[in-house]
């Protein structure tokens, strides 16, 4: 990874809020609801590296894959991919910003269409890059093989594909498109253990014959950690830890980072080490530290300020936690 | 052993023709946590389902025996049978929001369940209720039981369904794949819910899961299923210290880990057999390192070592992981 070359995707402090429906009361006296999941999230992808980005549900971290993909428009702050910023974009620039970035979703079973063969689901991706005829055939089964699928699969239907290969369509279909971005949202947490492996795999693959840049999201750091060349730790909205994944794992400088690793099951050796077990969330923080109700370590001064992410240790290893430096 | 709260013998489950799970052994002890392990398809599920009479439709118990406290449960009238399932065998599964009902209330729902099993008034059930939900570490358990399924995350869900199973103090709890849809952390807080709900009711658990080392957690007893099968059975320290079948030991090497390792990570080439399209011989013998000839045309062996038992022709070797 070159790390002084531009980046592909910079984001700086990107923002989405939702506003909840009000009361009539709430209304009247002008109050306003609003849920922020994503609350300033600066980042750099750089240019064919895989990024792992990390958090439980409701961090936000679909929310953010979905305002890189151009799904939602952020609500503050900018993504510029490729020295461009996106929010200015339209007509040819705008598509050619929606071909470049793609999408592999967690949800094999509901993210392609059921009543459509798989040759038909990968021929409108095919056509939809201007291919025709004969070509989109030949296109279809080149991105067969290069997801490791059997063209004979091609006149099933998805029902009648296992989990894993099913990902496999849903990740050629995203090829389709020649992107330059992949983003994967939590490719393999619905496969078996026995099958995540041959996914990750094939990620990486991608990654180092076509240079593919990746983004890979999961709420699982020991499959993220083995393919990323760079790990953010998402909590609340916010990067909480971010670095190369030695210094991620290990030196994990934020308690919310430290428990993510706590987590990971590991058979035996659990049972002469109990784990830290996180509480249960308990509502919305306002102030300070989204993560201190949660935390072991947390002092009075975790309940006003409210931390910025700031060095952590050696070589562009960051954390947002009072507790650090 | 002692004496055994449950024991199931040469299952077989088909739909139609095709035989789902063929051929399952299992004993468990009172207080005893089993491990059931295998991929999508194995039959794991299907054991359990069948043990608790909610086979889809289709699904059928072709032979076998299961005994429950000594009675026979194939026997056993519908009745009878309702009455000991929920109250002496309860069940978690993998998605707690279509275990649920969506539009009754989770304080509802618990109140009907602890009633359809116990003599208690209206007002003894919900309190009931309400120290169940605080036994599971559900905050604020009054106000949660007005709630609705779909108000809860994930991982409160599994906490209802969990004081749910254990409402009517079962002295057996069936968990399907039970933090498969959850989030690491919330894995953590339900893997330690059920260990202590163990302790604390000394109930049997049947643990089902693809993650070996999600299964070792908790588990003094493991066993692996492949295509309908049992290929391995063993003490949890025996059979990671030496896994005999080489399922079990690429099974184990595909667990994501946090040993430092980075780049590719191993997998078990492949995909399991298509029910009703075995290959002859050992059925794993087309996606195994291990496999030789032998493998590809003779039915493996039972092979035992201590208590330890291997369904594969090389089960002697005992190799570490």
């Amino acid at each position: 990874m070159k790390a002084d070359a531009p980046p592909l995707m910079q984001l700086n402090a990107l923002r989405k809020t939702y506003r909840l429906r009000r009361t009539l009361i709430e209304r009247l006296k002008g109050v306003d609801r609003v849920v922020t999941a994503v609350d300033g999230v600066s980042l750099s992808i750089q240019r064919g590296s895989i990024l792992g980005l990390v958090g439980e549900s409701g961090c936000g971290k679909s929310t953010l894959a979905q305002m890189l993909v151009g799904l939602l428009p952020p609500t503050g702050g900018t993504i510029e991919y490729d020295g461009t910023d996106m929010s200015g974009l339209a007509g040819d620039a705008w598509l050619n910003y929606r071909q470049g970035v793609q999408m592999v979703f967690q949800d094999t079973g509901s993210s392609l269409n059921p009543r459509k063969r798989i040759r038909t689901i990968l021929r409108e991706a095919v056509a939809a890059r201007g291919l025709k005829g004969d070509c989109q055939d030949t296109r279809v089964a080149a991105l067969m093989e290069q997801v490791g699928l059997d063209i004979q699969l091609l006149s099933r239907y998805p029902h009648a594909l296992s989990g894993g290969q099913r990902q496999r369509v849903g990740i050629a279909r995203a090829l389709a498109m020649e992107p330059s971005l992949l983003l994967a949202d939590e490719p393999v947490s619905s496969l078996d253990v026995s099958l995540q492996g041959q996914i990750i795999n094939l990620l990486r693959e991608l990654n180092e014959n076509l240079g593919l840049t990746i983004v890979l999201i999961s709420h699982d750091l020991a499959v993220v950690a083995r393919v990323c060349d760079a790990i953010a730790v998402m909590y609340s909205g916010r990067i909480v830890e971010s670095g190369t994944p030695d210094q991620v794992l290990t030196a994990p400088r934020h308690p919310y980072t430290q428990a993510l690793l706590d987590a990971v099951p590991r058979g035996l050796e659990r049972r002469d080490r109990k784990r830290t077990i996180l509480p249960v969330e308990s509502g919305p923080i306002l102030t300070g530290c989204k993560f201190r109700r949660r935390c072991a370590r947390a002092v009075n001064a975790c309940e006003t300020t409210d931390p910025k992410l700031a060095t952590a240790g050696p070589g562009g290893h960051e954390a947002a936690c009072l507790m650090v430096g | 052993m002692t004496e055994e709260l449950l024991r199931i013998d040469a299952l077989h489950v088909a739909f139609g023709e095709r035989e789902v799970v063929r051929g399952v052994d299992l004993r468990i002890a009172p207080g005893e946590v089993v491990g059931l392990v295998g991929e999508s398809g194995s039959g794991k599920s299907m054991s359990a389902l069948a043990l608790m009479r909610l086979l889809p439709t289709g699904g059928r118990i072709s032979s076998g025996a299961i005994r429950f406290k000594g009675q026979d449960l194939m026997e056993m009238p519908q009745r009878a049978f309702n009455a000991l399932r929920g109250s002496q065998i309860g069940m978690i599964f993998q998605d707690p929001l279509s275990a649920l009902n969506p539009a009754i209330s989770i304080g509802r729902q618990m109140i009907d369940m602890i009633r359809a099993h116990q003599p208690l008034s209206h007002g003894a059930a919900m309190a009931r209720a309400e120290e169940l939900l605080t036994l599971v570490g559900i905050p604020y358990p009054k106000q949660r039981l007005l709630a609705y399924p779909h108000e809860l995350s994930g991982g409160m869900r599994q906490r209802v369904m969990i004081a749910l199973a254990v409402s009517c103090n079962p002295s057996l709890l069936i968990a399907d794949e039970p933090t498969t849809a959850l989030d690491v952390t919330v894995q953590a807080q339900v893997m330690d819910l059920l260990d202590r709900i163990r302790t604390e009711f000394s109930i049997a658990i049947l643990f089902i899961s693809h993650n070996l080392e999600l299964v070792a957690e908790i588990s003094s007893r493991v066993i692996v299923m492949y295509a309908g099968r049992i290929v391995e059975t063993g003490e949890v320290h025996d059979l990671f210290a030496a896994p005999r079948h080489p399922y079990t030991r690429q099974l184990l090497r595909c667990i994501p880990r946090l040993d430092g390792s980075h780049g590719a990570m191993p997998t078990i080439p492949g995909l399991p057999p298509r029910i009703g399209a075995l290959p002859p011989g050992c059925p794993f013998a087309p996606r195994c390192d291990r496999a030789e000839a032998i493998c590809h045309n003779e039915t493996p062996p039972i092979v035992w070592h201590n208590r330890q038992m291997a369904v594969c022709h090389f089960a002697k070797e005992a190799v570490p992981a």
